[in-house]
């Protein structure tokens, strides 16, 4: 991501990641350690732990340069040496004081990096109340790891290792356990390694390149050679023939820069390295494996006590690190992976006479690494084999980002919303058929739901798109998705999240989805259907309240549950029977038939007895309408509550009587005063959410990212107030489809800026919504200026004008933004005026 | 990343347009086309939490 250039006076890039070394020495003497065994031998000379004075002066330090570059989360990684000889009690005074340092300042990301063979219960407690997160290394399989891991008398350090990744995958602390860290020896079988990894479960993998230079290069076979490309490229594609079933630093970071996207080390891509290293006796050091360089080289003068991180962010080498490809020399600078490869680690481009302005000593395995890997990318270009992708036209989109928009442009988002559902759809199916946590019964409803949805989708689908259409499909499948991403790190866990009841209770709702799309179709088909709440939901028509069931039969034990249920409670299931004109629900010994065109018409259904004599009543979504629009008011849906406050409970009759008047008189007010706002809202708004009121009776009113379409609303005192929040709502709603499909600032960007409106800092992409939306404010007030004589309405206008035009040049000075984003913001900029 | 100089034209984007892909085929997409359409929307927990490159001794 591409930023301004900055005066060499000024920090370029804050320090947001600290390496604290809490312990200089270590129980293992590793041959291929940089620390101990290569050229720089200032460990010698350091205190053996981090003193009371260093620790609190560093937290220090740390707090005044998050505050000060309004940082949202540092990073502190735990290091040595071995850190965990620094034992239990100064470990803990380090997290204290960090923990009180940062308080109030930003987030706090605490990890610890060890090899493992002191880990025990008590250090884990620890590490659990803290949320301190755990990297171990290791080589490989036991062969591979007694290769260079061992003790300083030549014993295995294999099995404490493997004792201690064991701790980490107890239920009770694998929530501690970040991955391995696996340094590459190419005499080692690459699979051997990968498969023993794999066996540890890890949440993620690297593999690094052992240090080296052009003074003392790795060995290899050939002086051209590229057996370390070829080994990783071993790896990789097994790895992906698998499926990608772990995160792997370097892979994923060579497939999001082929993308244009971040890499997640330093070892490759073109981002700014925001990190330093305290060491001990509060020395700030550059990254410590530039220790394989030269004796002396991470040094940089200063201290803890006498130097704030600013002055070391300024240190040239630190600077040397932030300037992206204009720090690479010209070799590099011409190389078709640059972006990718980044000149490789640091440390690695070190030769005695040049310095570091050379290629790595790994470019030829770099090269030949992510030149396959592009090469697998582009057998899988992005759309898919042969697939076009969205755009948006160029007159639409600078309406949209002038806050309007028309029919036509919100047309087009709705659209692209489509991909959307279908793609999300066909995620929650593929990942919970291969989830291997989740029940044999819950796979199998899944399969019969999908049969279902796939026949309508082929048959009828205009009759399946009304039902993806409804806003809360997203939500749902993003909810599941969420819950099931993770299996790939947990495979085979007793407790996998995928295995509490909630998720079976998610996945269940592709069933309602079918179900509602059945209905729509005038087809036939038979799901069963989660009870959520006490009700069996159709989304889109509306739910059937069957009252909650004292115990569920063992049959309906492995079915979904409500998402608002609490875990561990026994799931029940109803079997809905769509056969044509009517659908049947039958829920244990009660059977309720209902008209399919009662349903479709949304007329409130009477009560409906079951033979058993169990009550239930029908309760359809109902429609807000005024000339010109007509929205749904989803009041009944399980998934609606995805906002930040709280959904209001069905409406009454009477209650439902008061939104539609409010609701004409409102639509009519935007008509008259706002009408530039009307094309859109008529044609992209499709439901409203009422919220429960507030508890001060001021406006309430919120939009979801994942709920397109949709905007929630407290009813508020008067038809005005409701114009103004539904179109602000609105914007909302617009920037974030517009988001779903561009890059509009740099997402990795964690700073925290002001918005003039509102206490507290927020981060970029919520102050780009911020903003968008009061360019509607500002519009709205412009125009109510004129409506009457009160001056109020005047000075509404200007201070609304005045944040917004203060926002947008934050927004446009941050040094974030796209160039699509940078003319995004340019073109609300003029939409605000003079 | 887009030119501003096309956008009096269109705008494209990196989302594969899957309206006329039939739902059956759609778990078959490639785990590239499937990893844009959703890293956009559903972030990954595991991502890097810091801003920036990380520190490579550690995971």
């Amino acid at each position: 991501m591409s930023r301004p250039p900055v005066p060499p006076s000024r920090v370029l890039a804050p320090l947001s990641q600290f390496v604290l070394k809490v312990h200089s020495r270590c129980d293992l003497a590793c041959d291929h350690c940089y620390v101990y065994e290569a050229a720089d031998q200032s460990w010698r000379g350091r205190p053996m732990a981090l003193s009371d004075e260093v620790i609190s002066r560093t937290a220090q330090r740390i707090a005044e340069h998050a505050d000060s570059h309004a940082l949202g989360s540092v990073q502190v990684v735990l290091h040595g040496g071995e850190p965990l000889l620094a034992g239990r009690a100064r470990l803990e005074r380090v997290v204290t004081e960090l923990h009180e340092a940062l308080r109030g300042i930003c987030r706090l990301d605490l990890r610890i990096h060890t090899n493992g063979v002191l880990l025990n219960e008590d250090f884990c407690e620890l590490f659990a109340e803290r949320g301190i997160k755990v990297g171990i290394s290791i080589d490989g399989d036991r062969a591979a790891n007694d290769r260079h891991r061992r003790y300083a008398d030549g014993r295995s350090s294999y099995l404490q290792v493997i004792r201690a990744i064991g701790l980490l995958r107890r239920n009770r602390f694998r929530d501690l356990y970040a991955g391995l860290l696996c340094t590459i020896d190419v005499a080692n079988d690459p699979l051997v390694v990968y498969e023993s990894l794999m066996d540890l479960h890890p949440p993620r993998i690297d593999f690094l390149l052992p240090h080296a230079t052009w003074d003392h290069p790795p060995a290899r076979r050939l002086a051209a050679g590229s057996e370390y490309a070829d080994w990783l490229i071993a790896i990789f594609d097994r790895w992906l023939a698998a499926g990608r079933p772990v995160r792997i630093r370097t892979f994923d970071s060579i497939l999001s820069t082929l993308r244009g996207g971040t890499s997640f080390t330093e070892a490759l891509g073109l981002g700014p390295a925001g990190l330093v290293v305290i060491e001990t006796d509060g020395s700030y050091e550059q990254v410590d494996s530039l220790k394989a360089a030269f004796d002396g080289a991470p040094d940089t003068g200063t201290n803890v006590f006498d130097h704030s991180l600013d002055i070391v962010a300024r240190h040239p080498g630190i600077l040397a690190r932030q300037r992206g490809l204009a720090g690479l020399c010209q070799t590099c600078r011409d190389c078709p992976v640059v972006t990718s490869c980044g000149g490789g680690l640091y440390t690695h481009r070190y030769r005695t006479g040049n310095g570091f302005a050379n290629p790595s000593v790994y470019c030829s395995d770099l090269l030949k690494l992510i030149s396959h890997i592009s090469s697998r990318l582009r057998a899988e270009p992005v759309g898919g084999p042969g697939l076009p992708t969205h755009a948006i036209a160029g007159q639409e989109l600078r309406a949209l980002a002038a806050g309007l928009g028309d029919a036509a442009a919100v047309a087009q988002l709705t659209e692209a919303q489509r991909s959307l559902l279908r793609g999300l759809l066909g995620a929650v199916y593929q990942q919970g058929i291969a989830g291997p946590a989740v029940p044999a019964a819950v796979k199998e409803e899944l399969r019969r739901a999908w049969l279902l949805l796939t026949t309508l989708d082929r048959d009828r689908p205009k009759a399946l798109q009304a039902v993806l259409g409804h806003p809360y499909i997203r939500a749902w499948a993003t909810r599941c998705l969420r819950q099931l991403r993770p299996i790939a790190a947990w495979p085979g866990d007793q407790d996998h999240p995928a295995k509490a009841p909630g998720l079976a209770a998610d996945l269940g709702h592709l069933s309602a989805i079918a179900a509602a799309a059945a209905i729509r179709a005038g087809t036939r088909g038979t799901v069963r259907i989660p009870v959520l709440d006490g009700a069996v939901h159709l989304p889109t028509l509306g739910r059937l309240e069957v009252g909650r069931q004292e115990a569920a039969g063992p049959e309906e034990a492995a079915g979904p549950e409500s998402a608002a249920r609490p875990p561990g409670e026994v799931p029940e299931t109803a079997t809905a029977d769509v056969a044509g004109e009517v659908v049947s629900i039958r829920l244990g010994d009660s059977c309720w038939t209902l008209a399919c065109t009662d349903l479709l018409s949304g007329a409130a259904g009477p009560a409906a007895l079951a033979e058993s004599g169990r009550l239930a009543s029908w309760q359809p979504v109902r429609r807000l309408s005024a000339p010109g629009i007509c929205v749904a008011v989803e009041d009944t849906d399980p998934y609606r509550d995805c906002r930040q406050w709280r959904p209001a409970a069905r409406l009454t009759d009477a209650q439902f009587a008061q939104w539609q008047r409010q609701f004409r008189d409102a639509w009519r007010e935007i008509e008259r005063e706002h009408e530039a706002y009307a094309p859109a809202l008529a044609a992209g708004l499709t439901t409203l959410m009422p919220l429960a009121a507030a508890q001060d009776g001021g406006d309430l009113s919120a939009t979801a990212r994942d709920a397109y379409g949709s905007v929630a609303v407290a009813l508020p005192a008067d038809p005005v107030a409701l114009a103004l929040l539904l179109i602000h709502e609105f914007q909302h709603v617009k920037l974030a489809a517009v988001v779903d499909l561009y890059d509009l600032y740099d997402p990795a960007d964690d700073r925290l800026f002001r918005a003039p409106w509102r206490e507290g800092k927020q981060r970029l992409g919520d102050l780009l919504q911020g903003t968008y939306a009061h360019l509607a404010f500002t519009d709205f007030w412009r125009a109510r200026q004129h409506a009457g004589t009160d001056p109020a309405l005047r000075e509404r206008f200007v201070l609304w004008r005045a944040q917004t035009r203060d926002a947008i040049e934050t927004l446009a000075t941050s040094g974030s933004l796209t160039a699509l984003g940078t003319w995004f913001v340019d073109e609300m900029r003029h939409s605000v005026g003079p | 990343m887009q030119s501003t100089e096309d956008i009096s034209i269109t705008v494209p984007s990196k989302l594969a347009d899957l309206r006329d892909v039939p739902l059956a085929e759609m778990p078959t997409l490639s785990m590239v086309t499937l990893d844009e359409v959703f890293g956009r929307i559903i972030p990954d927990p595991k991502a890097s939490p810091a801003p920036g490159a990380a520190f490579n001794s550690a995971i």
